[in-house]
């Protein structure tokens, strides 16, 4: 398969009051053509960052180094225009946080326009019909009493579906969802999940950010691991849920409840104090002499990899 | 310990349908225990917390703490009752006020109550204490809460819960916003603190999993009931929603059911969804017992 989004040695640092946080700090990743790929880790772990490089809607307040290039056309040297009409068009973000994600005093319906009105048509009245088709889609019901509504009045489960709606409103190939189950209850992350399924089906390549492993487990086709701004390990999915390689990953599987709410000693080695080690060596079991040096990520077989000298 | 006896709570916003968040709830909670409380967002599980805590007023039902009935008593001697009764929120970063240090949040219920501090102690040592038992450096409680991690915040959350030694921690969704790996620390801490301190848990969460793990009694909750709540009721499920949700565990796969038509005022709370419902459910069922557990449900499985 092809790849469609790529990144390469790419390093995202921000800079605040004097420190450097290295939230993104040499990711090499590549997403294929219609294929679902969840990043998993802990909170701070640099998957949002990740997301967010890919298609440069980073605050001005940090560096981003590296390659991102999308279908062969490097998107870290385009301008803010030409970016523009990729964005939204080829490569969409639904955002996390779906209460603070929408703009309280637009309708929902609008705000889903949007894109379309953008990147697709420029027609209201075929643009409004479009946004219909996108609620019905997403089983925001009934769509024509819907689509005037204001964000306040839609539950949590209903504005995570509609900024799915937004995200999918330009026609994208690729879709990058952050946390998109995040604080849902069973039934609603159901129907999230069943909603990007669908998209999957449609041949849209998903990009998704999670930490829910069993939503990652039942969506996705490759799993990537990320820990203090590194992917850690990546496989396909069968292969890493019935047996994760890296130590990290393992220990991620064994504090779910299921697997006896085990959770990792020790804490989070901040990113700002990185001493040229392996990023989870404070933490690990396995740790030996040779974690003093950072291991590369060690390719296994053809799309599948992990960085611990462990399996070198 | 703490008992709920009927409580209902029912909303009425201006301009449009009136809302019964909590439905006729009798619940119990004995010293030391732990009880699981799940559903599904907005089946009234955090209004039933509240109620509680009589932090919001019922509509009717009573409360008692320790043989007290709690309803009717004034603010002045509520506050004495709620020294004992602690709730932890589902979101650490609104639970602390932002333009205070970590430590000062953490030493309010001090201020707030200062003769439960032990004789000839300063606040310091206690403070000291506290963070020690939940797992924070001096340090980063003299930070503001922006400059913590969720789970980082959530653990001075509970230390300003444990402040004053409750009998009872209500616990609202700690961990759904929080990853597996500090999910798992943060239960475990609750866990360990229990044994300590001694206090009864009521672990409110839409995750079975968790629910399984943690709770000696689990409650399940629709519709703003408790349809069925006893100690196996997740292995053995017999309530139709209750089956319903154990059947998805973690497979994601199931197709979402509607609900079918409307449901007819005094019905099951489950009617629209339940797939056995028959003529017998128009009528809302009672609360039963049974060997091992109490439920809402007509058809009664030979128990």
């Amino acid at each position: 398969m092809d790849t469609i989004l790529e990144a390469q040695k790419l390093h995202v640092h921000f800079f605040a009051s004097g420190n450097v946080t290295r939230a993104v700090d040499g990711v090499d990743i590549s997403i294929r053509e219609s294929e679902t790929l969840a990043v998993i880790g802990e909170s701070g772990s640099g998957k949002s960052v990740l997301g967010l490089a890919l298609l440069g809607l980073l605050p001005a307040n940090c560096t981003v180094a590296g390659i991102v290039r999308y279908r062969g056309t490097d998107l870290l040297t385009l301008s803010e225009r030409e970016l523009e009409t990729i964005r939204g068009s080829k490569l969409a973000w639904v955002p996390q946080n779906p209460a603070g994600a929408m703009n309280p005093s637009m309708t929902v319906g609008a705000q889903i326009g949007e894109p379309i009105y953008l990147h697709v048509e420029k027609n209201r009245s075929i643009v409004r019909k479009k946004v219909l088709e996108l609620l019905q889609f997403v089983r925001i019901t009934p769509p024509e009493e819907r689509i005037d509504s204001y964000p306040y009045s839609f539950s949590g489960g209903m504005l995570q579906r509609s900024l799915v709606a937004m995200g999918i409103a330009g026609l994208p190939e690729v879709l990058i969802a952050d946390e998109p189950t995040k604080g849902i209850d069973i039934m609603n992350r159901q129907s999230v999940s069943a909603l990007l399924r669908a998209l999957r089906e449609k041949g849209i390549t998903l990009l998704v950010i999670t930490h829910d492993l069993s939503f990652a487990r039942s969506l996705a086709d490759r799993i990537a691991v990320m820990y203090s701004g590194r992917i850690m390990e990546i496989r396909e999915k069968e292969s890493f849920f019935n047996g994760p390689l890296h130590p990290y990953a393992r220990g991620m599987l064994l504090s779910l409840p299921e697997n006896g709410l085990h959770p990792i000693s020790g804490r989070t080695r901040e990113s700002d104090k990185y001493d040229g080690g392996c990023r989870f060596r404070s933490r690990c079991t396995y740790a030996i002499e040779r974690c003093r040096v950072e291991p590369p990520l060690i390719t296994l077989q053809e799309g599948s990899a992990v960085r611990c000298w462990l399996y070198d | 310990m703490i008992e709920g006896r009927g409580l209902t709570k029912i909303f009425n916003p201006p301009g449009k349908n009136r809302i019964i968040a909590v439905d006729g709830v009798d619940i119990q909670i004995n010293t030391g225990e732990t009880l699981a409380l799940v559903g599904e967002s907005g089946c009234g599980k955090s209004t039933l917390s509240r109620l509680l805590l009589l932090l919001i007023p019922p509509t009717s039902g009573e409360v008692f703490f320790e043989g007290q009935n709690l309803t009717g008593l004034n603010e002045k001697k509520l506050r004495l009752i709620r020294r004992k009764i602690q709730i932890v929120h589902q979101q650490p970063e609104s639970a602390l006020n932002p333009r205070w240090k970590v430590a000062d949040s953490i030493c309010e219920p001090f201020r707030i109550h200062p003769d439960a501090l032990p004789h000839g102690r300063q606040v310091g040592e206690e403070l000291e204490k506290l963070l020690g038992l939940v797992g924070l450096e001096p340090e980063q409680a003299s930070r503001y809460p922006h400059q913590l991690s969720g789970g980082e915040l959530q653990r001075a959350v509970i230390a300003r819960a444990i402040a004053l030694e409750p009998a009872l921690i209500i616990c609202d969704e700690p961990t759904s916003m929080l990853d597996v790996s500090t999910q798992a620390a943060i239960v475990r801490l609750l866990q360990s603190l229990q044994q300590k301190l001694g206090c009864a848990l009521l672990f409110i969460t839409h995750d079975q999993g968790l629910a399984h793990m943690i709770g000696d009694r689990t409650a399940i909750m629709f519709g703003g009931q408790v349809v069925e709540e006893g100690k196996g009721v997740l292995d053995r499920p017999l309530h139709p929603f209750t089956r319903r949700i154990t059947s998805i565990s973690d497979s994601c796969t199931l197709p979402l059911t509607e609900p079918q038509g409307v449901r007819p005022p005094g019905s099951c709370v489950y009617y629209q969804f339940c797939p056995k419902k028959t003529e017998k459910c128009l009528h809302n069922p009672e609360m039963r017992e049974y060997k091992d557990r109490r439920m809402r449900c007509h058809k009664i499985p030979h128990a």
